[in-house]
């Protein structure tokens, strides 16, 4: 299917160099941009499995809405008994500031980054949900971009989904949410951000403007856009590629330098949109992910298409008996952490560490959950001359507007390492283009 | 319900980025230009033309050959007036614009860049250089084409026109080249744009039609044309 | 009923001039049963576009912008109060039972908390009495030790603090025990600065309880905002454009009329 573009990867690689598709990275403490490895074998996802994701992926995201705007407002999944109130109010995503307040048009995850890992009986599972700023759409982008350029047979003979109109689906997004037809920005923290490529990138593709934190000021409890010779334009939706903590140095971190003071007024006056909404983290974590396909239940009165991965909270009593006993063959994750870090494999823990642990999970039983090893499939890559098998994930795009929409793509991330089960970009993976086949 | 006005706001630092973006590409171009002239010359008439290239220039004349004028002027990172700096510069703004600018424009700097950094190339000196010109030329080429809106477009421009009226004053080419630089220049500020200082540009003017245009005078009221 | 006049004068002075500057404001006393307004005025110089509004923790607030440069920044409050009792019937929001940024508890807070050792039938107005007594035993009031960033366990690993401290580690071991407890900030009568101490909750109200002066509150403590910890009551809070030293000068004065 793709072989004649494995044969063009030169061709690939030097189209990447040239649109410097780049990936930052901080190596002991300084910061470096380095392409992001491209591997030309794409993930093919068959049209029947597309359909179900599709399907289980809206309904998710949207009783991930639901569930944000439950508990923010009235918290009956709290008062029902479904989430145990610990949950909410002990974790660091949960923020208080937000209560009362409704996001426009009550959206609160306009973009949601769903990772998924298939097991080698074709089942997908969920790994992991991220709510607040998720990262990579850029990437399958340009790499569609480039390797149809490089190779077009390949697209002639095989039936794929196009997925280059990722940066129309965030400007509709953005658009519905536009207060009273304002300025649209895409907020970076700037060039020593990771992503700073794909912020600019998609700027670029979703005609909007790219600003900084000193672009922006808030008057009079609406933001505007600082131009030229004091000139202000009134912003009426933001999407902010700096997180909750950064955002508002008034009334978050005090000494962030890339929020933008009394933001946060603006947006609870509804005056303007920020995407995603504030507050988000609650659902992103860790912890609460448990409760997602309970959620599903409970809002939309539906069974749960998507599965989680087989999960454990300590905090349950019984849970704990059986984390405690199978701690050595199971993934333990620190509920505070994200990116790759706070995961560790009992499999590759000695005796003394695996106390250590168990102390650590004694004392703190909130602050962990525990996961079967799900045995999942392993894509091909290219090394050198060779095909080698690498451990991956798949990031799927779900955009939250007037209609909840899955981008028939995703970013397909690998280790390089070949005993690494992490596939996160911020520990040096590469990426995959993903394929989703029309019949 | 696209919100045009999107594209015109420019911010300070923007303005300024553009400009200088602008400025930089076209230093690199006429260095490159100039520098082939006053190598011709190092082939078989004057081995020391370099240093005149130098002094033209405004820059201070640290090397001790023609050999070594070349590699460093060329190539050297740690050398702040090297071409391959100059590069850096334009990249360094360039890389911050790549929503205005578009991805394509911005290519063709990451390429020239590239390829300089490539030590195969560097090895064969000069004349594997004039991929770069390519480059800057493509460069501008991509910039006219491509970048719709008219306030970027025209300060990207203002500072090439900027930047290659100082050099061409500099290296004293005819008082005509440089009227023609100045109309190029009203044509891109005459727009509405406001990022230009009048005063200094009646001034710049009026001193370009005095006798003694290649004044050092010149240039400071040129250089202070600009303002955002 | 007592009457209360207060008076709150603050002024920011800037080694070099600074512009863009935007603040957030906690001046304005609360209305509620234990504090009735008679009459309130602030007064902010420069100004700026003023918004008044009330945060999630239920504080007044005034925000705002100023774009053009300036030496100096001045805000003030004053007014007048009816004072009683201090209990304050509220339904209970559930966050005030849960760690807080600046009161989470670690080795030395957990260590203290066990030997207090709460196993006595006690209500929770004698546990916070006990908790506040054990507090003056551990550590001394001193100024210039500690700053606004420092949390509960790194005071009480210190041995010294001021009022923000004491409070934070009242907090602290309140919540270890299940005892709802929020910070507040606010004036006392006498001329100084501006105070911190704690609430409690026991039997449907809130109960003020002042760690620092080792004392349950009666009556007549101006409450000027209220929140987990001192990062929900920061009287102000400002980000500016341009590089300054500032220097703070607060004058504070409650008196009976």
């Amino acid at each position: 299917m793709y072989d004649l573009l494995v044969k063009q990867r030169d061709t690939v690689n030097k189209w990447m160099d040239r649109f410097g598709v780049r990936f930052g990275i901080y190596k002991n403490g300084t910061f470096k941009e380095q392409l992001f490895p491209f591997d030309p074998i794409p993930r093919i996802i068959s049209n029947s499995d597309w359909a179900e994701l599709d399907e289980g992926l809206r309904q998710r995201v949207k009783a991930l809405n639901l569930f944000l705007y439950d508990i923010y407002h009235d918290k009956n999944i709290v008062k029902d008994g479904v989430i145990p109130p610990e949950f909410i109010y002990s974790s660091s995503g949960y923020l208080p500031q937000c209560e009362g307040i409704t996001p426009i048009k009550n959206v609160y995850s306009h973009i949601s980054g769903i990772d998924l890992v298939q097991a080698k009986d074709g089942t997908w599972y969920v790994l992991e949900d991220n709510l607040r700023i998720p990262s990579g759409a850029s990437y399958p982008m340009i790499a569609r971009n480039i390797t149809r350029k490089a190779s077009p047979e390949t697209f002639q003979n095989n039936k794929i989904f196009d997925n280059r109109h990722y940066s129309s689906l965030l400007r509709k997004t953005m658009d519905y949410v536009n207060v009273d037809n304002g300025l649209e920005v895409i907020l970076t923290p700037g060039r020593y951000n990771s992503a700073y490529f794909e912020h600019s990138y998609l700027a670029e593709k979703a005609g909007v403007l790219l600003a900084y934190a000193d672009d922006l000021i808030v008057e009079n409890n609406m933001v505007y856009y600082k131009g030229l010779f004091d000139k202000k334009d009134k912003v009426g939706v933001i999407y902010r590629r700096i997180s909750d903590e950064y955002l508002d140095p008034l009334v978050f971190e005090s000494t962030s330098l890339l929020g933008v003071p009394n933001l946060f007024q603006a947006y609870a006056a509804g005056n303007v949109a920020i995407i995603n909404a504030f507050g988000n983290g609650l659902a992103d974590d860790k912890g609460i992910y448990y409760f997602v396909p309970k959620m599903v239940e409970y809002y939309l009165g539906e069974k749960a298409i998507m599965k989680n991965a087989p999960t454990y909270l300590p905090y349950f009593e019984q849970d704990k008996r059986f984390v405690l006993d199978n701690l050595h063959r199971l993934v333990i994750k620190d509920v505070a952490e994200a990116g790759g870090y706070g995961v560790m494999f009992g499999k590759d823990m000695d005796a003394a560490k695996l106390e250590e642990l168990k102390e650590l999970i004694k004392k703190e039983p909130r602050r962990w959950i525990a996961q079967e090893v799900i045995d999942f499939i392993d894509l091909e890559i290219i090394e050198g001359d060779e095909t080698v098998s690498r451990k991956s994930d798949l990031r799927v795009f779900v955009l939250s507007g007037e209609d909840t929409v899955v981008w028939p793509s995703g970013l397909t991330r690998y280790t390089r390492n070949p005993d690494s089960f992490i596939v996160n970009s911020s520990q040096g993976g590469g990426f995959k283009d993903t394929w989703v086949l029309k019949k | 319900m696209v919100s045009l006005k999107a594209n015109n706001a420019i911010s300070v630092i923007k303005a300024n980025r553009l400009f200088w973006m602008g400025r930089y590409a076209e230093r690199v171009y006429l260095a490159l230009h100039l520098l082939r002239r006053h190598y011709d010359l190092m082939i078989d008439e004057d081995g020391d033309a370099y240093k005149t290239f130098c002094i033209k220039m405004g820059i201070e004349d640290k090397y001790n050959s023609p050999e070594h004028f070349i590699a460093s002027y060329l190539y050297d990172l740690s050398n702040a007036d090297s071409v391959i700096n100059m590069l850096e510069s334009v990249n360094d703004n360039a890389i911050l614009l790549r929503e205005e600018i578009k991805s394509e424009t911005l290519s063709y700097i990451q390429m020239a860049i590239n390829y300089m950094k490539n030590s195969k190339e560097q090895s064969r000196g000069l004349g594997s250089l004039q991929y770069i010109t390519d480059c800057i030329l493509a460069f501008w080429g991509s910039a006219d084409e491509r970048i719709c809106t008219a306030n970027v477009r025209k300060t990207i421009f203002f500072g090439k026109f900027a930047e290659s009226s100082d050099i061409l004053i500099r290296f004293e080419y005819p008082l005509e080249r440089i009227i023609g630089l100045l109309e190029r220049i009203k044509g891109c500020i005459d727009c509405g744009l406001e990022m230009y200082n009048e005063a200094q540009l009646k001034a710049y003017e009026s001193q370009l039609y005095a006798d003694s245009y290649k004044d050092i005078k010149t240039l400071s009221y040129l250089n202070a044309i600009f303002s955002a | 009923m007592p009457k209360l006049r207060y008076i709150y004068k603050a002024k920011i002075t800037f080694s070099e001039r600074i512009r863009s500057h935007s603040y957030l404001l906690r001046l304005l006393p609360f209305g509620n049963e234990a504090q009735r307004i008679v009459e309130s005025h602030y007064h902010i110089f420069p100004r700026g576009v003023i918004n008044k509004s009330e945060d999630v923790f239920g504080n007044k607030i005034l925000t705002g912008y100023i774009d053009e440069f300036h030496n100096t920044f001045e805000f003030s409050s004053q007014g007048v109060l009816e004072t009683y009792p201090y209990i304050i019937h509220e339904e209970l929001n559930p966050i005030y039972r849960f760690v807080s940024r600046f009161t989470k508890p670690s080795d030395k807070l957990l260590q203290v908390n066990q030997e207090l050792d709460f196993t006595r039938d006690l209500d929770n107005h004698e546990k916070a009495k006990f908790i506040s007594d054990k507090i003056n035993s551990l550590i001394t009031y001193e100024g210039g030790v500690t700053g606004i960033g420092t949390s509960a366990e790194e005071a009480l690993s210190l041995g010294k603090g001021v009022c923000q401290d004491y409070a934070h580690i009242m907090i602290s071991l309140c919540r270890l025990n299940d005892i709802p407890a929020r910070y507040v900030a606010g004036f006392i009568e006498g001329e100084g600065f501006s105070h911190a101490w704690v609430e409690y909750y026991e039997d449907g109200a809130w109960h003020g309880y002042d760690p620092t002066h080792n004392v349950k509150i009666a009556i007549n403590y101006i409450k000027i905002a209220q929140g987990r910890d001192y990062g929900d009551c920061a009287i102000d809070k400002g980000v500016f454009r341009g590089v300054a030293f500032q220097n703070l000068e607060v004058i504070v004065k409650v008196e009976h009329r």
